[in-house]
């Protein structure tokens, strides 16, 4: 079976239009941080589907829209009622009334039940498989499009339209609402403006995925681009490319495992928010990871460095020490380990007979790194007068992080100082005869 | 007395017994700021169910209920640790466990009604909505245990949660073990929420937690009353839905439950004496008709002082345009009939009594004007200027000092010499 063919193409492209532009409008829902909001107005809707449903006795969309849209109004009037006004906790007032709403909904489906051709199982995951028995009513160049690919294009279509219209209020509204006040653009007008487009979306939407899964098309493929990208443009294109990925994985898997297209879609967009909080390369958990690694292997090795420099200068001629002595072991042991290999694979130590000994190269690195550190002793003895034994401790954690420019001016500021404050020598910033640099 | 089946009093215990324990934990969960975290673990516990029953192939409710604490507890691990640091909220870490696990419930439930479409889904589709009919006494039973268990568990650690709720920080520094205390309310709430699922189903199972809580709290502001008052909303719509399931078979037991719980919350919405609708606009009412009376007390009292020898006239009172003909005759009649006014040969007198109150009110108002001219460093909108309790407000030094140049300028009103200052 392929997606192509001609049972599934209708599927997957019914399926591929209402993840796009339900990531569309998730995105400002994710950015603005009303996250829940979308899952409580997929939730509270649904009275207000089935009323429309019933009283047009129809799947036409604009009975089901206009009873979706009083709802969803309601639903968000009424928790800003219960959260603004009468002092409730703002997530147990949506609960109360999303809840409340849909429970509502499932009693009028049932009550309806005669009537209205919608049952509970549709209602809640949706019957986009459907979409290849489910013709609309007229043919676009010999091609009859599945009905609700009609109704979700011209869905996606409003959702664009009302994106670029409003693109610099969303923008400035999405990021930063203190300065869109101090300009003057009205919250709440747009607030209620983008709700009945999410309550568009979700009507559009729920017939192929249903009222819970539309969350997950809702505001998922965002939180994905969030992770990946800084930039709205950048957050709604890395949306539509996640939404539509997962429409895709989503049917491929279903027709696999021979199963609900909207659970896999959920579950597909659910891997990929795993993914990408795992491995995305600026926010992921392992790139972070991994940037905290290096850093702690750098920090060890120079720890290293400094301490056999030290070692050196008390011994006064250079040659090897039985062991590294002077800073304190405070990394784990497999860090020092790692450290130490590292450092002789670049061949800035030499091992020999359990001694290891400073190379040129590692002898340059470890004095520039005492040299940071005692210069910084002097900076906090001269200029912020510490006494002296407060000075160690700072020195030895700022010493990896100043930067040759940084430490030739703390030097310059010193007036070229030769001693710390404990009385040792400052290395010099020049490399000794000999030594290569790095 | 509704005549009830031995099937309908089964249910009953089971339902009244998962209201009662609802109640309790879900107060603690709303204080907690936890109420939509339970929502999205009711909902990853659809996927457990699924694979419970792959599993073992059995439709029992312990093993489907272990599978369920399985998923629904890794979900609320998932939504910590996507929200623990980095971009994600939580609100948005809610939002996807709740739909993905769900998601992965639909397609688990869809691969199984694919494969058995008979015996499977009928266990398994109850778990949506909820199917309490065919409860077997020994579940309601088992229900009516962990009811006790968590009101026992609740009661005995009643001190530490509600320092725990109401002010963590201090609860920390105290030295309470505010994380294993935490980790405890998560495990009340994982264990009533899963004991809900047969009877509430995967979508509502929250909303019996959430609902009661919050309705209690519109009547009360203290722990313990608001755990019985839960408690009881909790046991209240349960047993108004199971009876009503019984009564419309046909409509599903799930959001019937619910739906009474909510209606429950409405009605403490609209009645409740401390923050219900209807008793702050009361309120509201109350204050702005005293605030009304004190305007019209002061207006004749300045009038007459204008021109002390003839009375005030109605007439002269409606050209002042504070209120319509008709608002005024009616806050005149009520000052009639509160003894501060009546009607004289040639127009309003103030009695004794009205003038008294009259010249306090006037009084307080000049010596908060006077004080906002001459001293204001106080925001104005702080200050009710109507205050007519001056001298609790004002150090007693300040309202002689303010009397004092009021009457050097003949604004100080005679007569109420009597009053706190």
């Amino acid at each position: 079976m392929s997606l192509l063919d001609a049972t599934s193409l209708p599927v997957l492209i019914v399926a591929a239009l209402a993840a796009s532009c339900c990531a569309l409008i998730g995105s400002f829902l994710v950015l603005r941080r009303s996250a829940l909001l979308g899952d409580a107005i997929s939730h509270g809707i649904l009275p207000g589907i089935v009323v429309g449903f019933a009283l047009s006795g129809s799947r036409e969309i604009v009975p089901m829209f206009l009873g979706a849209l009083v709802a969803a109004l309601g639903t968000t009037l009424l928790t800003d009622l219960l959260h603004r006004r009468l002092r409730i906790d703002g997530d147990a007032a949506m609960g109360v009334v999303f809840t409340t709403l849909f429970a509502l909904g499932v009693v009028l489906l049932e009550v309806y039940a005669g009537r209205v051709d919608l049952d509970p199982g549709c209602v809640l995951h949706g019957q986009v498989e459907y979409a290849a028995i489910d013709p609309a009513s007229f043919a676009i160049l010999g091609w009859t499009p599945p009905r609700g690919a009609v109704t979700l294009g011209v869905t996606l279509l409003l959702d664009l339209v009302f994106v670029l219209l409003l693109w610099k209020e969303l923008l400035i509204t999405s990021f930063d609402g203190d300065l869109a006040h101090s300009l003057g653009i009205p919250p709440g007008p747009l607030h209620l403006a983008l709700m009945g487009m999410t309550a568009l979306t979700t009507v559009a939407s729920f017939e192929a995925v249903g009222s819970i899964l539309v969350v997950a098309m809702l505001i998922v493929p965002a939180m994905v681009a969030t992770l990946l990208t800084d930039r709205l443009l950048g957050v709604l294109l890395a949306a539509q490319g996640v939404a539509l990925a997962s429409a895709g994985l989503g049917l491929w898997s279903a027709q696999r495992l021979d199963t609900s297209v909207a659970g896999m879609m959920a579950v597909s967009v659910g891997g990929l928010l795993a993914v990408a909080f795992l491995l995305a390369p600026g926010q992921g958990w392992l790139p972070r990871r991994l940037r905290r690694l290096s850093l702690a292997i750098r920090i060890a090795e120079e720890d290293l460095l400094g301490s056999l420099y030290r070692a050196e200068e008390r011994q006064a001629g250079g040659g090897g020490i039985e062991r590294p002595s002077g800073a304190p072991p405070h990394h784990p042991a497999w860090l020092r380990i790692g450290a130490g290999l590292r450092l002789r694979w670049r061949a800035e130590v030499v091992k020999s007979d359990r001694t290891l000994t400073l190379t040129q190269r590692g002898r340059g690195r470890g004095r520039r790194l005492v040299r940071r550190h005692r210069l910084w002793e002097n900076y906090l003895s001269d200029l912020l007068a510490l006494p002296a034994s407060h000075l160690h401790d700072p020195a030895h954690r700022i010493e990896h992080f100043l930067d040759e420019e940084l430490t030739r001016r703390i030097e310059e500021r010193l007036d070229g100082p030769e001693r710390d404050p404990h009385g040792r020598a400052i290395p010099a910033a020049d490399h000794e005869p000999g030594e290569e640099e790095r | 007395m509704i005549p009830v089946e031995y099937n309908t009093a089964v249910v009953l215990l089971g339902t009244a017994a998962l209201g009662l324990a609802a109640g309790s934990t879900g107060s603690l969960a709303l204080l907690r700021g936890r109420a939509l975290l339970s929502d999205a673990l009711a909902h990853a516990t659809l996927p457990g169910i699924c694979l419970a029953f792959l599993l073992t192939g059995s439709r029992s409710h312990p093993a489907l209920l272990l599978g369920a604490l399985a998923t629904g507890a890794l979900g609320v691990v998932l939504v910590a640790a996507l929200s623990r640091r980095g971009r994600i909220k939580e609100d948005a870490a809610i939002g996807a466990v709740l739909a993905c696990f769900f998601g992965a419930g639909i397609a688990l439930s869809g691969a199984i009604q694919r494969r058995s479409p008979d015996a499977a889904q009928a266990g398994l589709d109850g778990f949506l909505l909820g199917q309490p009919a065919g409860m077997l006494l020994s579940e309601a039973l088992t229900i009516a245990g962990v009811a006790v268990a968590t009101l026992l568990l609740v009661a005995l650690l009643a001190k530490e949660w509600k320092l725990v709720c109401f002010d963590p920080d201090f609860a920390a520094i105290e030295g309470w073990p505010v994380r294993l205390l935490d980790l405890l309310l998560m495990l009340l709430i994982t264990t009533t929420v899963v004991l809900a699922l047969p009877a509430v189903g995967v979508v509502l199972a929250a909303a019996i937690l959430i609902i009661p809580a919050t309705a209690a709290r519109l009547w009360v502001d203290r722990l313990v009353p608001m755990l019985i008052l839960a408690s009881s909303f909790g046991v209240l719509a349960s047993v108004t839905g199971t009876l009503l399931s019984a009564r419309f078979p046909a409509l599903p037991t799930g959001p019937l439950i619910v739906l009474a719980a909510g209606s429950l919350f409405l009605i403490s919405l609209l009645v409740s004496p401390r923050r219900g609708i209807v008793a702050r606009a009361t309120a509201e009412r109350r204050r702005r008709r005293e605030r009304e009376r004190r305007r019209l007390l002061g207006t004749i009292f300045t009038e007459q002082e204008a021109a002390p020898e003839s009375p005030v006239s109605e007439g002269a009172l409606a050209r002042r345009r504070v209120w319509g003909p008709g608002r005024l005759r009616a806050h005149l009649e009520d000052a009639r009939r509160r003894g501060w006014i009546r009607w004289g040969p040639r127009g309003i007198e103030l009695t004794d009594a009205g003038r008294q109150r009259a010249a306090r009110i006037v009084r307080a108002s000049r010596i908060w004007e006077q004080y906002l001219l001459s001293q204001a460093q106080i925001d104005r909108d702080l200050i009710d200027l109507d205050a007519e309790e001056i001298g609790h407000l004002l150090p007693p030094h300040l309202v002689a000092e303010l009397e004092r140049s009021l009457a050097d300028r003949g604004l100080l009103p005679l007569g109420s010499e009597g009053s706190p200052a």
